[in-house]
């Protein structure tokens, strides 16, 4: 019982310190991403099919946004999604114009 | 023998002699993964390298201070050791995209793989295992990371001189790279037996 209890001490202790190391950093080198990219992802179905030809919704998402691929390229999420993706597009497009 | 002349011998034994990826088949994942592109094998060469060290210097101090005090030492050793080489490889994912994203793009799925790189477990259990005090699990980390770096380098070259020579069809890409991998561990079995 003694051993059980050290373990999962000792092993919660080293999780907790290098969770909360990792936490920093990843806040203090944050990537400014890009919102139309967030955007875009936001409306995708999320079903990480790969079905569009790219390894994720993520990088598909990318795509779009840097008008590499087609605002109809998902197939999961059908006419529906590319409506949405056409809306959220042109929708940054007007904010652009404004600036 | 002195400390120093030590120190040498086992970092010539750890890069040349028993060449982590050549003779002992560890990390073989991202060495025919990435060898194809010449700037990814060095991205991921120095990346290793910092990991493996700081792994190594980590991991010695956790073994010598809490795992062997407190008699947890065979059976916590892998939880510990992978906790600690994944908490870096993700602070050297954090740096990279943020210092370098064409890099990062270009080694894709490879970074984060390096947590699970078993070159670097490898290292930490040979250093465990040997007993090595904290300047020697450096310099033994230090070897291998240059052993490893060692033959990433060696194969991208000759990967891309291939690329433009004339192969038949089913020789092409991986096939290619294991034989020559299989003749350069050949040649470097030729350091067998330099230090005894």
């Amino acid at each position: 019982m003694k051993t059980f209890i050290i373990s999962v001490a000792t092993v919660g202790g080293f999780g907790a310190f290098f969770g909360a190391l990792l936490g920093y950093f990843a806040e203090k080198y944050k990537v400014e991403e890009n919102p139309l990219v967030k955007a875009i992802y936001e409306v995708l179905p999320h079903g990480e099919c790969g079905a569009c030809g790219f390894p994720g919704c993520h990088s598909c998402a990318e795509a779009i946004a840097e008008a590499q691929a087609s605002v109809d390229v998902c197939v999961v999420g059908g006419a529906a999604t590319t409506e949405k993706i056409k809306k959220v597009v042109e929708e940054f497009k007007n904010k652009a114009s404004k600036n | 023998m002195s400390y120093l002349a030590n120190l040498g011998k086992i970092f010539v034994a750890s890069a040349f002699v028993n060449n982590i990826v050549l003779l002992q088949f560890l990390g073989l994942c991202s060495y025919i993964g990435l060898t194809d592109n010449m700037h990814a094998s060095i991205g991921m060469g120095y990346a290793v390298t910092f990991v493996t060290v700081l792994a190594a210097a980590v991991t010695w101090i956790i073994d010598r201070w809490i795992l062997i005090p407190f008699h947890l030492q065979p059976f916590l050793q892998i939880v510990s050791f992978i906790l600690v080489i994944g908490s870096l490889v993700g602070l050297v994912e954090i740096y990279i995209r943020k210092m370098s994203p064409h890099l990062y793009k270009a080694m894709g799925i490879y970074l984060p793989l390096i947590a699970t790189n078993c070159l670097i477990l490898g290292v930490t259990f040979i250093n465990s295992l040997q007993g090595f005090d904290f300047v020697e699990s450096i310099v033994e980390a230090v070897g291998a990371a240059i052993g490893y770096f060692m033959a990433m380098l060696i194969l991208a070259g000759i990967r891309e001189r291939l690329r433009n020579s004339e192969l038949p069809d089913f020789f092409k890409g991986k096939a290619i790279a294991y034989m020559v991998s299989g003749i350069v561990a050949l040649a470097f079995m030729g350091f067998q037996g330099m230090i005894k």
